[in-house]
């Protein structure tokens, strides 16, 4: 089967590419073999080698053809993007399709781009489409285009029935704080807190509150918050300490008085270790008093307590220094 | 024996898991971005890196330009959608000296993608348009090539920091130099965010 050898990458990398195919073919190719199948640079032709990769690459294929398609919709026309999208029934595809549309509606600024892909996202019968044309969004400024376009959120997706859409979800919204926002974006956090607190499923919410910055939440989100501190699960209430030791120093009485209040009445072990995690974050050195203070209260704690205090003494200036000596410190 | 080999095998077990836990507590570490050239015409070079002109005092930083001034578009250089944020208030410029060289502290109407532990990424001297604004986007026109703050001739100045200290790996570990090109698709560094 002759292999197939796109002519859609710039000239200089193609002229080293072609130069590159040449040397390894005239040094492993006996003569007369066919030379590589030249594939038009078209979209179809593009998509169909994005077909090939996705379902017989190896990941780096798949990585690459992923990227390469998406760079090329930068160029291409949008509506044979939009038709291909449309027409396309594999998960896979869709969500490289629907990535590249993304791309090219972040790229224009052209948020009409973006309709088909909710559209598909909201009203598929199979969950395993709607899921991928979720995915199509990740790495965009979703919740953004998600608010300038109303109708639906994240907290619609996270009440899915299907997990995989409630997974597409908490991946968009943890990509974008971590890629898009590196966690200083208020919008992107609030939407996580508000899709954790609808989210039906206590480990889904607990993974959005322990993935996402809280260091631009406003007062509400805050509340929210503070109410998870009595959810039933274990899980949740430990990443709603963990989350409410972020919050800005403006809600930092709110969050400490919550936490305090809660550790006496907390029943699991692991869940006090957090709300213990949360004050230091929250306060770092300041956090001494209030940990000497619930000393007392759960002696199977106080190493843990002494592990916080002796990190506290080394005035380490971050957060991440802090957690990286508590770890090291452990009991 | 046996007992022994599968005391092993849950110590490893035990270990790995122990690990994973660790890095999921752990944030996630810091990750080079590529950045691309801001100007989409092929003539687009690069004019300055460490040193200004590449022989002059220090600079630190990438200077990108096309010869001209409010024409072409500016765009964001970061590969892949992040928020740029606008740091504005200077009136367009194109000439030469500047008539007010101390704008926003000699940036002029500038961009910043602020990424985590103190890392940014800037882009200085904007003449602002319409699509000039606060955004998040994907190499999207954040103005015009223009010549606001501290500039002596219209470029983008592009530079990669941590609490405010310029560094110059992102592009040198690409090879960017004096006279490379800034063309939008050519890679010209990898800056931390």
């Amino acid at each position: 089967m002759p292999r197939a050898v796109s002519t859609c990458a710039p000239r200089a990398a193609r002229a080293l590419a072609a130069a590159s195919l040449l040397l390894v073919l005239g040094a492993a190719e006996p003569q007369g073999q066919p030379l590589p199948e030249r594939v038009d640079c078209a979209l179809p032709a593009m998509v169909d080698s994005l077909r090939g990769a996705l379902q017989q690459g190896s990941p780096a294929l798949r990585r690459y053809m992923q990227l390469h398609i998406k760079e090329a919709a930068l160029s291409f026309p949008a509506g044979e993007l939009r038709a291909l999208f449309a027409a396309e029934r594999d998960p896979a595809m869709l969500e490289a399709l629907g990535a590249a549309l993304a791309t090219k509606a972040s790229h224009s600024e052209d948020l009409s781009l973006v309709d088909p892909i909710l559209d598909r996202a909201r009203s598929e019968a199979d969950p395993r489409l709607r899921a991928a044309s979720l995915a199509g969004m990740r790495g965009t400024a979703s919740v953004e285009v998600l608010q300038k376009k109303g109708g639906v959120s994240y907290e619609d997706f996270i009440r899915d029935p299907s997990p995989e859409v409630r997974t597409a979800a908490v991946d968009n919204l943890l990509h974008e704080n971590d890629k898009v926002h590196f966690g200083h974006d208020r919008g992107v956090s609030e939407a996580a807190i508000k899709a954790a607190a609808a989210s039906p499923d206590p480990a889904t919410a607990a993974r959005l509150l322990t993935g996402t910055s809280m260091e631009q939440v406003g007062p509400e989100a805050v509340q929210t918050l503070v109410s998870q501190l009595a959810s039933r699960s274990p899980e949740l209430r430990a990443a709603a300490a963990k989350a409410l030791g972020g919050v800005p120093a403006a809600s930092a009485d709110t969050a400490q008085r919550a936490l305090v209040s809660r550790y006496p009445a907390e029943s699991e072990h692991a869940v006090r270790a957090a709300i213990l995690e949360g004050l230091v974050h929250l306060r770092l050195s300041g956090a001494a008093p209030t940990l000497q203070s619930l000393r007392s209260v759960d002696p199977t704690l106080a190493l843990e307590i002494d592990a916080w205090l002796k990190v506290l003494a080394m005035h380490l200036q971050e957060w991440t220094l802090i957690l990286r000596e508590k770890q090291r410190l452990a009991p | 024996m046996a007992m022994t080999r599968i005391t092993k095998i849950v110590t490893r077990i035990a270990a790995i898991a122990a690990l994973a836990t660790l890095s999921a507590a752990m944030p996630a570490p810091l990750e080079a971005a590529t950045a691309r050239g801001p100007i989409c015409e092929n003539i687009a070079k690069v004019g300055s890196t460490t040193y200004y002109s590449c022989n002059g005092s220090s600079h630190t930083a990438l200077d990108i330009s096309n010869q001209s001034c409010s024409e072409w578009n500016a765009r964001g250089m970061i590969l892949g959608t992040v928020n740029y944020k606008l740091y504005s208030g200077c009136a367009n410029n194109c000439a030469n000296p500047p008539p007010n060289p101390n704008c926003n502290g000699g940036a002029g109407n500038y961009y910043v993608v602020s990424g985590a532990s103190g890392w940014d990424f800037r882009q200085l001297h904007i003449n602002t348009n319409t699509s000039s604004a606060t955004k998040s986007c994907d190499r999207c026109a954040l103005g015009l090539v223009g010549s606001t703050g501290q500039s002596y001739g219209a470029h983008v100045h592009a530079d990669n920091r941590q609490y405010g200290t310029r560094k110059s790996a992102w592009y040198t570990s690409v090879g960017t130099t004096c006279g490379s090109s800034g063309y939008c698709e050519n890679r010209v560094g990898t800056p931390t965010l």
